[in-house]
């Protein structure tokens, strides 16, 4: 019987999840690219969008949700983020580019399910701002409740952290009257220019080892091969242009800087992160054709924020930057759509154009645009199905799909504390049962549970 | 008296009678949003000598009058921020442009008034968006000092001033932390040990409220002369004349606010309130006020509703509880309509939002007769704009801050216009 039982569990484990197919109906759906339709239709099968539009064959077996009036979005994608990561920094050296989020995932992080409950289907979980260059991102799906593996976005282009500016130098800079233990270069923008410079003349010479290597190979030499270098390996990726670098950067200066770097050794930013003086050299961020992914309205935190504008993803939309506008924090991530609204409001970009803030472009600049980031025949069916138009202030996330599949609804959030009530009633009767003993213990003092600490921004 | 001195008198005559001109203004046809009574759907707010002067569907225009097209614009009261840092700091992360923190744990004395910085960018910033008037407040300490009630435009601070000692700012010691990475218990250690620590701290506390209760009568029966100015500072607080914006956030924290605040008789307002709604019988049966935190916050606890912050407010008024809504912090200031519209969305009535961030903190700081509401004889801090105020999509047209247009110019859009000039 129990070995029936196991094969039975082992035979649905293997079997791939077919999410059922769903028709969603009477909803205005915000497609982002082909604008907004009303009172329509959209259809998923297998996971993926099948048809949208106002006359939709619906398939035999399929679902029917009625949306009575409704607004469909696609799934909003955050391309700043820290959530389900165990560690962000490493920051005990300049360069930490051999140190990945891939090896820190954590699939139990409740603010994956609370990011989730607002709307986020994709997040761009990257390294901390310590150091110029830092550690390999990881592109995520917000598969809540599967595990560690099911959370990456398979097919999606590698990345890295860089940093510039403020948070980079803080290790560097001598305190007055400290003694000067625990410094670590740079401590200037100046230095910071150099360590990216170094890092990248060293990764050339790296490759061009290599190439030496392989071609007296070729020619049938016995030769030694040079020695793996992972911190370099990650660099000559992005020279190979098989990594995007998705760059931390707040004044115009040491964008500008970046910029002549890539230059020089020919490649590409994918991103300036933050980029909050990316207004003041939006020329330079466009002949470059680096993306910008941007805070709404964050200012005045430190004085590299101080020239923050919430007019900036306006500008640089309209200079022909693809801008983005990203949380980096558990918390905003919860009410992207509402930080979109503000594009509206300061600097009065239309709502395709704010909506794609937080959709197609976040999905463009992670390199992903042809699975997620609009609501088109053939996309994963990453959806969210808000309550009200969802540039507005009471617009509410109702349900959340990933790949055709609803992760977050109020009903899966009334279960969730359902079993967790059921759980800390179990406990409690353990408690009580054990109670006896432990009066025989002399109880010198109480503890009251404190919740863990929710995960902030690294601004 | 000469010719040429009668001329001048003439002179100086008719130009105050053009400067009384132009300080009055009318906002004609607009919808107004009194918030004490029903809107008017069509109407005229008359501004004279910086108060309303008159307000209905039918009011007569003096000539002179400087008139506003109010067809398709509302009006509204200014909005009332009151719990800020605004003036007191300017950016986070460097110490010497903030004067919010003095040291030392009792000192009542101290006024954020005399600290604010009238040329902050973030009063602009904040008051663009629609944000009249705020309560600066020091922190730090049992007893950190006097909030500043201050409009948010004049020259000098007496101009800016609404109240100097708009409240008496007081934290007691953390029992219970939670929600992120503040609020951490007081000291660390255990619960036990927490409560060990707030008792013997609230013995001193009720030492100091003691003597100074001894100090106010001795002042009175001309016993003493010798002057303490950090006991003086109290007596309004602990006459019930001032209000006391009493810091608390954990459910046992508030319940132990409450609970000292009554001992004191002073008239009290909770700050933070941030698990308020796991004791709305305790809040009903003891009146309880508060000013709660934004709702653009996390969850305290894994356990709570993943919206859980999101419907405390509307939550806490079907109890019958009443409270004002404020933002902290300086930079975040101007986002004040969007956390109560976030509290809309989830249950919170959009008349009683409204309130929360203009009439009802303006009664909680004993300025209810002033502002809050558009009246006849109220203070004209207005907002006009097309469309609802706590939506993103709404424009900001006109601005008064004691019956005087404001520039809707700040940092922000100074630079948004020289930027977006920049030539490709």
């Amino acid at each position: 019987m129990k070995i029936k039982m196991f094969l039975l569990a082992l035979f649905l484990l293997a079997m791939p999840v077919m999410a059922e197919d769903i028709v969603i109906n009477n909803a205005n759906i915000m497609t982002v690219t082909n604008g907004t339709i009303r009172n329509a239709s959209l259809v998923i099968r297998d996971g993926k969008i099948a048809a949208i539009g106002t006359s939709v064959t619906t398939p035999a077996g399929a679902r029917i949700i009625d949306a009575g009036g409704k607004w469909l979005t696609p799934g909003i994608i955050d391309c700043h983020s820290h959530i389900g990561a165990d560690s962000i920094n490493e920051g005990a050296t300049s360069v930490s580019s051999m140190t990945g989020i891939e090896d820190v995932l954590d699939a139990t992080d409740i603010n994956i399910y609370r990011d989730l409950a607002g709307g986020v289907t994709t997040a761009n979980i990257l390294h901390g701002s310590a150091n110029p260059i830092g550690g390999k991102n990881q592109v995520v799906k917000l598969r809540w409740g599967k595990g560690t593996e099911a959370l990456k976005f398979q097919g999606a282009k590698p990345g890295i952290k860089f940093a510039l500016g403020e948070n980079t130098k803080r290790r560097g800079m001598q305190q007055r009257g400290q003694p000067s233990t625990g410094l670590r270069y740079p401590g200037s923008r100046m230095g910071v220019e150099d360590v990216i410079r170094d890092s990248f003349q060293k990764a050339k010479e790296y490759m061009e080892g290599w190439e030496a290597y392989e071609k007296k190979k070729a020619a049938g030499a016995r030769v030694l091969p040079p020695r793996k270098d992972y911190q370099l390996e990650a660099l000559a990726e992005i020279l190979r242009g098989e990594r995007l670098v998705h760059s931390h950067s707040y004044r115009a200066d040491e964008i500008a800087m970046l910029i002549r770097v890539a230059d020089d050794f020919g490649f590409q930013i994918a991103t300036f992160q933050h980029v909050l003086e990316g207004y003041k050299v939006a020329n330079e961020i466009a002949a470059h054709g680096a993306g910008a992914s941007t805070f709404s309205d964050w200012w005045a935190y430190k004085v590299e924020a101080y020239d923050a504008i919430p007019h900036n993803a306006a500008i640089m939309t309209r200079k022909g930057i693809t801008v983005s506008i990203n949380s980096d924090s558990a918390e905003e991530a919860r009410h992207l759509n509402q930080e979109a609204a503000k594009a509206m409001r300061y600097g009065g970009l239309d709502e395709n154009q704010a909506l794609a803030l937080v959709t197609l472009n976040a999905a463009k600049q992670l390199r992903i645009d042809d699975r997620v980031g609009s609501l088109e025949v053939g996309k994963d069916a990453d959806i969210v199905m808000f309550n009200n138009y969802p540039l507005s202030v009471y617009a509410v996330p109702e349900l959340v799909f990933i790949d055709g599949e609803i992760y977050f609804s109020n009903e899966i959030e009334e279960q969730r504390l359902a079993q967790l009530a059921e759980e800390k009633q179990r406990l409690q009767a353990i408690e009580e049962d054990e109670e006896g003993d432990a009066q025989k213990k002399k109880a010198t003092d109480v503890d009251v549970v404190e919740p863990a600490p929710a995960q902030g921004g690294q601004q | 008296m000469t010719r040429s001195r009668i001329a001048l008198l003439v002179v100086l005559f008719l130009l105050c009678g053009a400067a009384s001109a132009q300080s009055r203004y009318a906002i004609q046809n607009a919808r107004i949003v009194t918030v004490s009574g029903n809107p008017i759907e069509r109407g005229t707010v008359l501004i004279e000598d910086g108060l309303v002067s008159a307000v209905g569907a039918r009011v007569s225009i003096p000539r002179g009058t400087e008139v506003i097209d109010g067809r398709n614009l509302s009006v509204y009261p200014g909005l009332f921020n009151s719990n800020t840092t605004i003036g007191l700091t300017e950016i986070g992360s460097v110490a010497v442009t903030s004067d919010n923190q003095e040291m030392g744990e009792f000192m009542p004395h101290l006024l954020a008034f005399s600290a604010f910085h009238i040329e902050s960018e973030h009063i602009p910033v904040a008051r663009v968006d629609g944000i009249t008037h705020i309560l600066s407040r020091p922190s730090g300490g049992i007893l950190p000092g006097q909030g500043a009630l201050m409009h948010m435009d004049g020259w000098s601070h007496e101009e800016l001033e609404i109240n100097r000692r708009g409240a008496l700012i007081m934290s007691l010691p953390v029992l219970l932390g939670g929600g992120g990475r503040r609020g951490r218990r007081g000291g660390g250690g255990s619960y036990t040990q927490a409560k060990q620590r707030f008792d013997e701290k609230i013995v001193e506390i009720k030492e100091l409220f003691e003597r100074a209760r001894y100090y106010g009568r001795s002042r009175q029966d001309g016993l003493t002369t010798k002057m303490d100015r950090q006991l003086e500072a109290l007596e309004p607080a602990l006459n019930g004349e001032q209000v006391v914006l009493l810091e608390a956030n954990s459910h046992v924290d508030i319940q132990e606010a409450v609970k000292f605040a009554q001992s004191e008789k002073l008239n009290y307002v909770i700050l933070g309130g941030r698990d308020a709604w796991k004791i709305p019988d305790f809040l009903r049966e003891n009146n309880v006020r508060l000013i709660l935190g934004p709702t653009q916050n996390l969850p305290s606890s894994e356990d709570d509703h993943v919206s859980q912050v999101y419907r405390a407010p509307g939550a806490l008024h079907a109890a019958g509880i009443r409270f004002a809504f404020a933002t902290g912090g300086n930079s975040n200031a101007r986002t004040l309509p969007f956390e109560v519209g976030n509290a809309v969305a989830h249950g919170l009535p959009y008349d009683v939002a409204l309130r929360s961030i203009t009439l009802t903190p303006a009664e909680f700081f004993g300025v209810g007769d002033k502002l809050g509401s558009i009246e006849t004889g109220k203070i004209a801090n207005l907002v006009v704009t097309d469309g609802d105020i706590l939506e993103y999509q709404t424009k900001i047209h006109h601005i008064f801050i004691k019956g005087k247009p404001i520039s809707l110019d700040s940092k922000h859009t100074l630079l948004y216009e020289k930027y977006r000039a920049r030539p490709n």
